[in-house]
């Protein structure tokens, strides 16, 4: 118990000494996993619109795929997207590994099926005649997209965020791909593992409750969004 | 004849092997309401989806002003607009749904303004216009989406089934609504329905369409006094539906002018005394008698001369049809066919109650050409 | 659409690859996690940085454990290695897939376990001779289990001592790192083997003494490498190998925690001990 609160001093010195170092974390953090969000959301909203509105032969057996993808164990991707990178491996010209990139890489492959998945049910929620609708008023496609994509906000929104979620709160790829280089990759998941494995617990219960306080922080603004219009 | 606004030309729909839809040729005229009539899944929807560029058929062609629609269909579907049996509206005010089409369109917010408030006024839902669309009865929704659709004052209007989910007061008055602002635009209208009551009151021309296919177009009387197979017949109901024109109301009877005849009917019809109708009469209201009898003392008020064209038997009923200065149908057993030993130029009267006469309005509408 | 689609997917990955710190030379450093835990690898590299600007946008330090290092190594996946795992290290300079050995420093290992000793491993003198005691009195011992640099080096230390340990209900295997092992073995009031220096990182919270010191350093070294052998940047390895053996990068080395724990946690191999090829020192 005093090691909680002894974290819980020691993240707020952290953050109100203006600590360089732990700000460059929480940056990099919420940069990488947001940017993993977004390749996620393009990715999923553009297979999740395919699913849910052309309905294609073999829909089904691609959301249980998809379903299973929500499950995939972040260091299988790791794994798998490091030997893809490796020098050796088919991506290495890109010398994209132990880099920032590599991360975002990884956490949009575990955020895509997250974000698709929940993308498709939230899609499939409208009414099934309402995209002909929608291009009978007079939408282009992508007219039709934002509209349908709008209609559809707050499950979507949802997506999104556990989409987020699951890539921030992520550590394995993370320190596979990443590395956990000081001043370059180190996220606030990989550096509390860092501090944990240096005995360093106070310095890790503090990262965990900024890590916290982040995602709060981030999923209570996508919250106002999401509820903005419901009220009125 | 003008050259028709819309049609199609060898249209084949086909969905997991199975012909939804084969039309080979259908056009609608410029300022024409066109009602198509079938039964449920006889692919009435299917029709306006691939006349809306909605849906692209297997084969054939969409024809616009005369010319194959090829290419970007946008600019196409920007010239037209549908109403869904569904309402459909989006999560927002009333107003804005309104206006969702001009604003696709890039309409100026003032202009936008403008047009919505005109054709909520027109629908009677101005009052709505703050409200959030999806705290609106099912009447409300559908007059939001037939404006919707009339904002956009569309060279072509396609209407899918907008009153079927209607209850019947609400759609005695929408129909009202809607009818009164065709004949101001003069819009193109194709208007799917299987209710025919719908198809008479609206259509300029019916087509019935049947298993995917058009069966019968021409004007309704027509269409509903000599349909063209037993499968038409049997979905319309023989029926006599003959235009004419109210010249008296004396007492709730109504004197209609039918071709050189006239007709007294207790419809009791609202608005002008005085103008185009259709007269409905179902067959089994018609009773004939031999021509030679002496006017007997009955209730019929109208008593028609009339020659028998045609003798179709159907199981234990037999359908005559006749003139009487207009086409008229009635059903009789085959006993009394027997006993009156009618056959075709035959000379029978035709005798039915005022109360069995049905008349619909029509607004006369400038362009149709029927009119 | 599709293409709409494409054109979006694409510029998201370009603005990954802009993420990416320019590609290229980039410098890989294989570190031993024991190195990377008590804090001393983010000092050299910096230190690295500073003196040689060149290198420092590409410097890529990845901490494993010292298996999987070799394997890293055997792929050309790092250029230059800190390890301690002396027979893997003379195999991999063997095969030629290393050159270059050079000394970095040293500490120990050290024999560990809870304040009333019960095997009563303080009176004993090698190492040996106190696992004899453990195994004896059947006292719980925690082995890292990982085929950690650690872990091989106890092996060793069982052989020697004529004991198979492996199976027995006294002997379990945490699988997990030092600082891990070393909390788990206080926990548990157990023995067990651990590098004098994450000892003096961790002595604070455990509730263990050290007893027994190895007769043998816990030797960490530094090879490269073979760029004749793997595509591997070779002159920036050459460049750390220098700065890590040089005066700056040996005191670094030499002060490292003096000032937190009260005590370096590594010896520098010292100026000069660079050229020495070490002999296996195993038996």
């Amino acid at each position: 118990m005093e090691l909680i609160w002894d974290g819980i001093r020691e993240a707020f010195r952290l953050i109100f000494t203006g600590n360089a170092e732990v700000y460059e974390i929480a940056f990099l953090s919420l940069a990488v996993s947001g940017a993993a969000t977004g390749i996620a959301l393009i990715i999923g909203l553009s297979i999740a619109s395919f699913l849910a509105f052309r309905a294609p032969p073999g829909r089904t057996l691609a959301l249980s795929l998809l379903n299973s993808g929500m499950a995939l164990p972040p260091v299988v991707v790791g794994l798998v997207v490091a030997v893809m990178l490796w020098r050796t491996g088919p991506l290495g010209q890109l010398h994209l590994l132990y880099t920032p990139a590599a991360i975002v890489i990884a956490q949009a492959v575990i955020a895509t099926p997250v974000v698709t998945a929940l993308s498709v049910v939230a899609l499939q929620t409208l009414h099934p005649k309402l995209r002909l609708q929608v291009l009978a008023l007079g939408a282009s496609r992508w007219q039709a997209a934002w509209l349908l994509f709008r209609e559809a906000r707050l499950p979507l929104i949802a997506a999104a965020m556990a989409g987020f979620g699951a890539a921030i709160s992520e550590v394995g790829a993370s320190m596979m791909v990443g590395g956990n280089i000081k001043g370059s990759t180190r996220t606030l998941t990989t550096s509390t593992v860092l501090e944990v494995s240096r005995g360093n617990l106070e310095a890790a219960m503090a990262l965990a409750f900024i890590l916290l306080v982040l995602v709060y922080a981030v999923m209570l603004t996508l919250t106002i969004v999401q509820q903005r219009r419901r009220a009125s | 004849m003008t050259q028709p606004k819309m049609g199609v030309r060898g249209i084949l729909v086909e969905r997991a092997g199975h012909r939804i839809l084969f039309v080979e040729e259908l056009d609608v005229s410029p300022g024409e309401v066109l009602a198509v009539v079938g039964p449920n899944g006889a692919g009435k929807s299917t029709l306006i989806h691939v006349l809306a560029l909605l849906e692209r058929p297997s084969e054939g062609e969409v024809l616009f002003d005369g010319r194959p629609v090829r290419g970007d269909l946008l600019p196409y579907r920007r010239r037209m607009a549908v109403v869904f049996q569904e309402p459909l509206l989006l999560d927002a005010t009333v107003e804005s749904n309104v206006g969702s089409g001009l604003s696709l369109r890039g309409v100026p917010r003032a202009e936008r303004a403008h047009r919505v408030r005109r054709w909520l006024e027109r629908f009677g839902i101005a009052a709505l216009a703050r409200r959030s669309a999806h705290t609106l009865s099912g009447g409300e929704a559908q007059r939001v989406s037939l404006a919707r659709a009339l904002v956009l004052e569309p060279e072509v209007l396609l209407l899918d089934e907008p009153f079927a989910a209607l209850d019947e007061p609400t759609r005695q008055a929408l129909i009202d609504d809607l009818d009164r602002a065709l004949a101001e635009t003069g819009t193109t209208v194709v208007f799917v329905s299987h209710d025919r009551a719908e198809a008479l009151r609206l259509g300029d021309r019916v087509a019935v369409i049947i298993g995917g296919r058009i069966r019968q177009v021409g004007p309704p009387s027509q269409v509903f006094a000599a349909p063209a197979d037993e499968e038409v017949a049997a979905f319309l109901g023989v029926e006599t539906i003959v235009p004419g024109r109210i010249s008296a109301v004396e007492e709730g009877l109504a004197v209609v002018e039918v071709s050189s005849c006239r007709v007294e009917a207790a419809s009791a019809l609202e608005g002008p005394s005085a103008g185009e109708v259709l007269v409905c009469l179902r067959p089994e209201d018609v009773v004939l008698s031999p021509a030679e009898d002496r006017p007997a003392a009955t209730s019929a008020r109208n008593r028609l001369p009339s020659v028998v064209r045609r003798v179709v038997r159907s199981g234990a009923q037999v359908r005559v049809e006749l003139d009487a200065g207009f086409p008229l149908v009635a059903l009789i057993t085959k006993q009394s066919l027997e006993e009156l030993s009618l056959e075709a130029g035959s000379r029978v009267v035709a005798s039915f109650k005022a109360t069995a006469v049905h008349l619909i309005p029509r607004h006369a509408r400038p362009q149709s050409p029927s009119g | 659409m599709a293409v709409g689609w494409l054109a979006l997917v694409s510029l998201a990955a370009l603005a990954v690859l802009s993420m990416a710190s320019c590609g290229g030379d980039d410098l890989v450093i294989g570190v031993s996690t024991s190195v990377r835990d008590t804090g001393l690898l983010d000092e050299l590299v910096d230190e690295f940085k500073r003196q040689r600007p060149d290198q420092a946008a590409t410097v890529k330090p990845v901490a494993a454990g010292s298996g999987q290092l070799i394997e890293l190594a055997l792929r050309g996946e790092v250029d230059i290695l800190i390890i301690h795992l002396p027979g893997a290290e003379a195999k991999l300079i063997a095969d030629g897939d290393g050159i270059d050995r050079r000394e970095l420093m040293h500490n120990f290992f050290a024999l560990v376990g809870p304040p009333d000793d019960p095997a009563r491993a303080q009176s004993t003198l090698t190492m040996a001779e106190a696992l004899k005691r453990i195994a004896a009195t059947e006292k719980t011992f925690i082995s890292r289990g990982d085929n950690s640099g650690t872990h091989l080096r106890e092996m060793a230390l069982w052989r020697q001592a004529g004991i198979d340990p492996v199976g027995e209900s006294w002997y379990q295997e945490s699988g997990a790192g030092q600082g891990q092992s070393l909390l788990v073995a206080s926990d548990k009031g157990a023995y067990t083997l651990v590098d004098s220096g994450t000892f003096v990182v961790f002595q604070e919270r455990l509730e263990l003494e050290l007893y027994v010191s190895d007769e043998e350093p816990n030797q960490y070294s530094i090879i490269r490498v073979n760029p004749d052998k793997h595509g591997v940047n070779e002159a920036a390895a050459l460049a750390f190998a220098e700065f890590l053996t040089s005066p700056a990068g040996q005191r670094i080395i030499a002060g490292f925690g003096l000032e937190k724990y009260g005590e370096p946690l590594f010896v520098p191999a010292g100026p000069g001990s660079d050229s020495e090829p070490a002999a296996t020192p195993e038996r």
